[in-house]
């Protein structure tokens, strides 16, 4: 009762004889209730305001207008149409990021799924320093981005660097690999600092996910005779599947933006050869001050993220449905 | 059952559903952490302090080393000749600068001071967000080497001071030459046929800078700009025989491939110092990293101009160097504050004593001379400021996307991904697309 002492006593008078006061007490309160409620969404409807809805507003209006160094002072520059859009487009350079984004990021994430459910698997069985080993997995995630780029810049040098040295004792190599500086291998070494950096994000939620399977459903599959890998396909695989698009589908949102490795092994080169959409738009909007067509690019590279989210909800659409 | 051992044992309680959603949790916050850290950005503050003090902020990107120190020391000089004055310094990594002081401009709140690359300048004049200097007091464009000067010039007006300025040259280890018994190079054919000699085991002839950025079109821009190329047309004879003299000292093997990876600094120095490039083609600012290996001018190491095509013509370096800018943003007070701090810097002592701990040039002739007493090692550099040229002479405040045209031929070409007159044609269809802005 205490909290309807408050608004109670605005009316005194009123207080003993209406029956419905009770009622009528309780609504008002509840009001205050929804209120006080609705207050405490206001840091996290800012939050969203700020940090989401804003930028990508101010992203698609920039996409729209006719940009240049003078126009940056001002809110708004004149409407130009799809013209940011069209002269992106037609640039060579961004035709073959698009391509080179899709290919990276399918050939990413098999990468990481095929790895990391292995090292899930893995963790999954009773050996020594598992504990360890599980938590050294998920060192790549910990560094920060452009440091792995310059590790890995480090390590795939021409001249002196460890892999190029290894593969030369080993007699594998005559020359030394330009893992960097040939086109062709620079995408492959870029694609392979991605491959670890995500290792430890699809290790982490499978191992999880594997934890949850119940240990009923092997027993019973196991009884009816099943060998290991029939369990894995017939029985793991179908009860964490949930969980693999689940984690697909963020690798997909999360590798399709790929910045801080590109930038930090090969800035997109040699000769544009490591080009992919988000460090493209970097250049263009910071390099070139294209931000109109820098804009452009990412609200391209929006609406391919914001593709995963019906994806994902058809996905799951029985357990949705369920639900 | 459960006496078994299972492969797929497990180490959880029954109930797994809840140690899932507490991990899960954890990597939300994990998450949300990474993100926080990613995306926060420190505001800009401004404005005059209470009770009779006055601050102005300032913005630079020499975060290490001798122009830090200078830019200190300066800051002290001048809060000392002007009491009740506060310099607030800010400091940012090189490649955040322009980005900061973009954002900064949108919002109409630059620093009182900022600090720009000159090729950047106009760019951040056009934004309207810099006062011009012409009307301020004891402004002057006169004794001043020529490309310091137009650099600083948009739309007809002057928008900055040069804080001091660098080219580059050919750095060569003088033990390397003796022993091949072979002379620095003067000429193209020379540079080639030096840097063929002195390729030996683990030691590349020469090493330049052919990285996807801006370093690699200003370090080919002596090599066509002395034959009298121009960027209005990159497909003239001019850019074909630059490019192919780089492309040429890859392919035979006198240069690494890993050009295309090697910045100016570290990289560069790193070849040299470590003896595995003979010679390098860099600017000043590696001096202070020669200092700490050892090595001495005229005894580790000499240098010389840029070769030209042919022997005796002149060479044309691009100018280099950073600049003074002043905020339109600030009151009044503030605003002739921070003109007297950059027209401070100007005074024949203090350019000379700034641009030394810089290891950089001053921009005045009077001062070069002066300079030079003390450091033999800048002769060259010196020599080629007198005929260097602004970057941002033809394009303006489209240079950027001029010499990313470039720098993608270059890469092309060296890459073997396209052959050169094809790489420059490349470049020259998207540069004719590009518009001159008035320098």
């Amino acid at each position: 009762m205490a909290r309807t002492a408050a608004p109670a006593q605005k009316a005194p008078g009123r207080r003993s004889q209406r029956p419905d006061r009770a009622i009528a007490e309780v609504s008002r309160a509840s009001t205050w209730a929804r209120w006080a409620r609705l207050t405490f969404l206001v840091p996290a409807v800012l939050y969203v305001l700020f940090a989401f809805l804003i930028p990508i507003v101010y992203n698609l209006i920039l996409s729209f207008e006719q940009t240049s160094p003078a126009t940056i002072s001002s809110l708004f520059a004149p409407f130009a149409g799809i013209a940011n859009y069209k002269n992106a487009l037609v640039q060579a350079v961004t035709q073959s990021a698009i391509i080179r984004t899709f290919t990276f990021t399918f050939l990413s994430l098999l990468f990481q799924f095929v790895i990391g459910f292995g090292l899930a698997l893995l963790f999954n069985l009773n050996f020594p320093l598992r504990r360890v080993a599980r938590s050294l997995v998920i060192i790549p995630w910990l560094l920060p981005l452009l440091i792995t780029g310059f590790i890995f810049k480090f390590l795939f040098q021409t001249e002196a660097g460890a892999v190029n040295q290894i593969l030369a004792d080993m007699h594998l190599v005559s020359h030394p690999i330009g893992f960097l500086t040939s086109p062709g291998w620079a995408y492959l070494t870029v694609l392979i600092a991605n491959v670890w950096i995500g290792i430890p994000f699809f290790a982490v939620l499978l191992y999880s996910a594997l934890q949850d399977v119940p240990l009923e459903l092997k027993e019973a599959a196991m009884l009816d005779g099943a060998n290991a890998w029939q369990r894995l396909i017939r029985v793991t695989l179908p009860v964490i599947r949930p969980v693999i698009e689940v984690v697909f589908v963020l690798g997909f949102v999360f590798t399709i933006k790929v910045f801080d490795v590109v930038i930090g092994l090969t800035q997109g080169g040699p000769a544009n050869s490591t080009e992919i959409l988000a460090p493209w738009a970097y250049n263009l909007t910071f390099q070139q001050f294209e931000y109109g067509q820098g804009a452009a690019i990412n609200t391209i590279l929006l609406l391919i993220a914001l593709f995963a989210a019906p994806v994902y909800i058809w996905l799951n659409r029985e357990s949705l449905r369920r639900a | 059952m459960q006496t078994a051992k299972w492969p797929y044992q497990r180490e959880g309680r029954p109930g797994g559903g809840v140690s899932r959603r507490w991990r899960f949790m954890a990597i939300g916050a994990v998450v949300a952490a990474l993100a926080a850290a990613g995306c926060s950005s420190s505001g800009s503050s401004s404005g005059s302090g209470s009770g009779g003090k006055t601050t102005i902020t300032e913005l630079d990107y020499f975060t290490t080393g001798g122009s830090n120190t200078a830019v200190n020391w300066y800051n002290q000089q001048f809060e000392k000749a002007h009491p009740g004055v506060t310099v607030k310094r800010e400091v940012v990594p090189f490649a955040n600068l322009i980005t900061k002081v973009l954002q900064e401009a949108s919002a109409g709140d630059l620093p009182n001071v900022v600090m720009l690359d000159n090729p950047n300048v106009p760019q951040v004049a056009a934004s309207g967000q810099l006062k011009p200097l012409n009307s301020e007091p004891g402004f002057t464009t006169s004794g001043y080497v020529p490309g310091a000067i137009s650099e600083c010039t948009y739309q007809g007006k002057q928008y900055c001071y040069p804080i001091g300025t660098n080219t580059i040259g050919i750095f060569y280890n003088k033990a390397m030459l003796a022993a091949a018994h072979l002379s620095p190079p003067t000429t193209w054919a020379q540079l080639q046929s030096d840097a063929k000699a002195l390729t030996k085991g683990n030691t590349y002839g020469i090493a330049f800078d052919a990285t996807a950025d801006e370093q690699s079109t200003w370090q080919l821009e002596p090599f066509f700009w002395s034959q009298g190329g121009n960027l209005d047309d990159v497909s003239t004879p001019a850019f074909q025989n630059s490019l192919q003299l780089w492309v040429n000292m890859v392919k035979d093997g006198s240069a690494s491939k890993s050009v295309l990876q090697w910045g100016q600094s570290p990289d560069l120095v790193q070849q040299f110092v470590n003896k595995t490039a003979a010679m390098i083609e860099d600017g000043p600012w590696i001096f202070p990293n020669l200092n700490a290996a050892g090595w001495k001018y005229n005894q580790q190491y000499g240098i010389v101009p840029i070769p030209t095509k042919t022997a005796g013509s002149t060479v044309v370096t691009p100018l280099g160097g950073e600049t003074w800018n002043l905020g339109n943003s600030g009151s009044a007070q503030q605003q002739s504050l921070a003109w007297d701090w950059i027209n401070g810097t100007q005074t024949s002592a203090t350019m000379q004593h700034f641009t030394s701990l810089m290891y950089y040039l001053p921009t005045k002739p009077s001062v070069i001379a002066e300079y030079l007493k003390g450091g033999p090692q800048y002769t060259v550099f010196a020599k080629e400021t007198e005929t260097s040229r602004s970057r941002t002479a033809e394009y303006g405040a489209n240079y950027p996307k001029v010499s990313q045209a470039m720098w993608t031929a270059i890469q092309s070409a060296i890459t073997g991904t396209s052959s050169v007159s094809s790489a420059l044609s490349q470049a020259q269809s998207t540069i004719s697309g590009i518009s001159k802005v008035s320098g």
